[in-house]
């Protein structure tokens, strides 16, 4: 029984410990710069400070982050919103309904995911512009649910596919409509994918700095990462600042996936439990 | 309560496949029937079409005065019982059991009463806040019983519904649901695989194989008069024992000629069965049931002569296997169905054995008998049975 715990374990565990470390070790500078003062960046850029400067974060918040956050989180959140309840109303029907049709725009989507969005950015930039939807937060969110919308049906219809007919069956006899049986019985039983879905499709838009710079910079709009990167110009010379801002902009991300990271285990897993 | 039935109706898949081939069945208001036959026999396609998830190619469908062919399922005013019980894994029991009502915009208060007498009925009441993932096998059949008779619907189907429980689960719910029934008076189809399940809780029977109804009719009657060989296989366990057999007639009476033994043909089966007069000196297949045959012969003259390969003592009874020197003779032969099920090949394969037919006898615990001994066995007269060697039909009129 003692071998359980044996040299080949502790020697594993010690690799993966320090695997894990070295992931954390960006997190580490960027925790660790933010507090810092001005003159010691270039010092002892790897020691912690003695001196944490937590004043760093009211100044940049003050500095156009605040604003930022807001239009990031009104972008995020909405575009995941519109994608999870849009993503998993269509997949419900081409996984349900099979024939040519569905097996047609199910190639489409699975096509949108293959090419990359930036080869038409130009021609939708103009038609955003010339319909008042390019500097506000509202054409980002049609953008993004665009864009995103073929990997929210990749992940939904694989996953409404393994999921057994009995119980919309059993509902249907129960006397519920098609749009009962979604809500009540079929979209309670996408959570695990569900979570996925906001996980993969939330990262990516909170993150996007290509797509925000083209459409929100420089407008009441712009999300955190144009709004850092305009930090960058600004106080170029003041790099605790500069990642006083980043840390802003990962914090909720972190806090997401902590909250949600059991869905998004079981979503990628693919499985159910009854 | 409704009469529910089912005139000329057929299945046909994409492709061809034909899984119900032009069904008759009149179920009266209150009965309960189970369709019965082995997989792939399309027992669950005829209960579905009931239901309403599968269409109909032909035929057509009534349920009480209406003809349902083209009602959604929700409006069939049916309740059904799945075999995975399909309980929401997302909602509590008591929602569970309430969904059918709030679909039918029942008021709050009602269905907390209705849920309540379902829940105090099948003794349920202290589970309804627990999810379904936290109950027994037994528990989560009876939520979905639950779900069915809250609705107070006019008839129940059931598909499979006990065959995920343990062996000693399974007989204390067939007795539940046998009595719930009874009591509820609701028109109720049962669909199983299981023969002794059929045989304990229908009050008819209708035999399937292949899309094809083989019998309809009360337990006993599928069980003493098969209508062929094909029902007579599947009722009845162990199965019944098919020998080939030459009708004989000796002045007034007639005798079956078993490979080089001979059993006498009492005077009563010829009047049960006159049909059988038109077979004298040509083969038939005879078919006696292991409970029906004796070991220890009254006579030298009528008995059938075998060895003793195998005793399994069941307690109150024992099986006792016997391989005799006569041609052995297969359901599927009889059928002429190379394609007949597999159920029923599993159960013969023990019948072919090169030149030796082996027979299953089912005798007294008390009866000393052991391998390698010889026996005489002997038909108990009136439980005889016998299938016109071509196609199995039961030979009667």
């Amino acid at each position: 029984m003692n071998d359980r715990y044996g040299a080949k374990t502790f020697i594993t565990e010690i690799i993966v410990l320090i695997a894990a470390l070295l992931f954390c070790l960006p997190l580490y500078f960027v925790v660790s710069i933010s507090l810092k003062p001005g003159d010691e960046i270039f010092e002892s850029a790897l020691v912690f400070t003695d001196n944490p400067q937590w004043e760093n974060f009211p100044v940049v918040w003050n500095a156009g982050v605040a604003n930022a956050f807001v239009s990031s989180v009104v972008i995020t959140v909405g575009s995941v919103v519109l994608l999870v309840i849009l993503g998993a109303l269509c997949s419900y029907v081409l996984a349900r309904r099979p024939g040519r049709l569905s097996n047609g725009l199910y190639i489409m989507f699975v096509l949108g995911v293959i090419i990359p969005f930036q080869l038409s950015i130009v021609s939708i930039y103009t038609v955003f512009q010339s319909v008042g939807l390019a500097g506000n937060c509202l054409g980002m969110i049609i953008l993004w649910v665009g864009v995103m919308m073929p990997m929210a049906i990749l992940l939904y219809t694989g996953f409404v596919r393994q999921l057994p007919r009995d119980y919309e069956e059993a509902a249907r006899i129960d006397g519920a409509g098609t749009l009962r049986i979604f809500a009540r019985v079929v979209f309670p039983l996408l959570r695990p994918v569900t979570g996925s879905v906001a996980i993969i499709t939330g990262l990516f838009i909170w993150n996007d700095f290509y797509a925000s710079l083209i459409f929100v910079g420089g407008s009441e709009a712009q999300t955190l990462p144009v709004a850092i990167y305009s930090f960058v110009g600004q106080y170029l010379s003041q790099w605790n600042l500069v990642f006083a801002a980043i840390l802003v902009a990962i914090l909720p991300l972190i806090i997401f996936f902590i909250l949600a990271q059991k869905q998004m285990i079981r979503g990628f897993a693919g499985g159910m439990k009854g | 309560m409704a009469q529910i039935a089912l005139n000329n109706v057929s299945k046909v898949y994409k492709g061809g496949t034909t899984a119900v081939d032009n069904l008759n069945l009149e179920i009266e208001d209150g009965a309960f029937i189970v369709l019965v036959g082995p997989s792939g026999c399309g027992k669950t396609t005829v209960l579905r079409m009931v239901a309403g998830l599968e269409d109909i190619t032909s035929g057509t469908i009534r349920i009480g005065d209406r003809v349902v062919n083209n009602i959604d399922p929700g409006d069939r005013d049916i309740a059904m019982v799945f075999q995975n019980y399909a309980l929401y894994p997302h909602m509590t029991v008591f929602d569970n059991i309430a969904f059918p009502l709030q679909c039918k915009k029942v008021p709050k208060a009602e269905i907390r009463e209705r849920v309540n007498r379902a829940a105090t009925l099948l003794g349920l009441s202290e589970y309804l806040p627990r999810k379904p993932r936290t109950l027994s096998g037994g528990q989560r059949q009876r939520v979905a019983m639950g779900r069915a008779l809250v609705r107070e619907a006019r008839a129940f189907l059931m598909d499979e519904p006990l065959s995920n429980l343990d062996a000693k689960l399974r007989v204390q719910m067939r007795s539940e649901i046998s009595a719930l029934q009874k009591n509820l008076g609701v028109t109720t189809i049962y669909v199983t695989h299981d023969q002794v399940e059929a045989m304990t809780m229908g009050t008819k029977i209708a035999v399937m194989r292949l899309g094809v109804l083989q019998q309809y009719g009360t337990p006993q009657e599928v069980y003493s008069t098969p209508a062929n060989i094909f029902v007579a296989s599947f009722i009845g366990s162990p199965s019944m024992n098919f020998m080939k057999a030459h009708v004989l007639r000796d002045g007034d009476r007639h005798r079956l000629a078993i490979g080089d033994r001979s059993l006498d043909i009492p005077e009563e089966a010829i009047r049960k069965r006159p049909g059988l007069t038109a077979y004298v000196n040509s083969d038939i297949v005879f078919g006696i049931r292991p409970e029906h045959l004796e070991i220890g012969a009254p006579t030298d003259r009528s008995s059938l002569e075998a060895r003793v390969t195998q005793v399994e003592m069941l307690g109150a009874e024992q099986l006792v296997h016997v391989a005799a020197d006569f041609k052995p003779i297969t359901v599927d032969e009889v059928l002429g169905a190379v394609e007949s099920n597999q159920a029923v090949s599993e159960q013969r394969e023990s019948g072919r054995t090169g030149g030796r037919a082996d027979l299953v006898v089912c005798a007294d615990s008390d009866l000393a008998v052991s391998p390698s001994d010889t026996v005489k066995l002997s038909a108990r007269p009136g439980c005889m049975h016998f299938f016109a060697p071509d196609g199995g039909k039961s030979i009667i009129d």
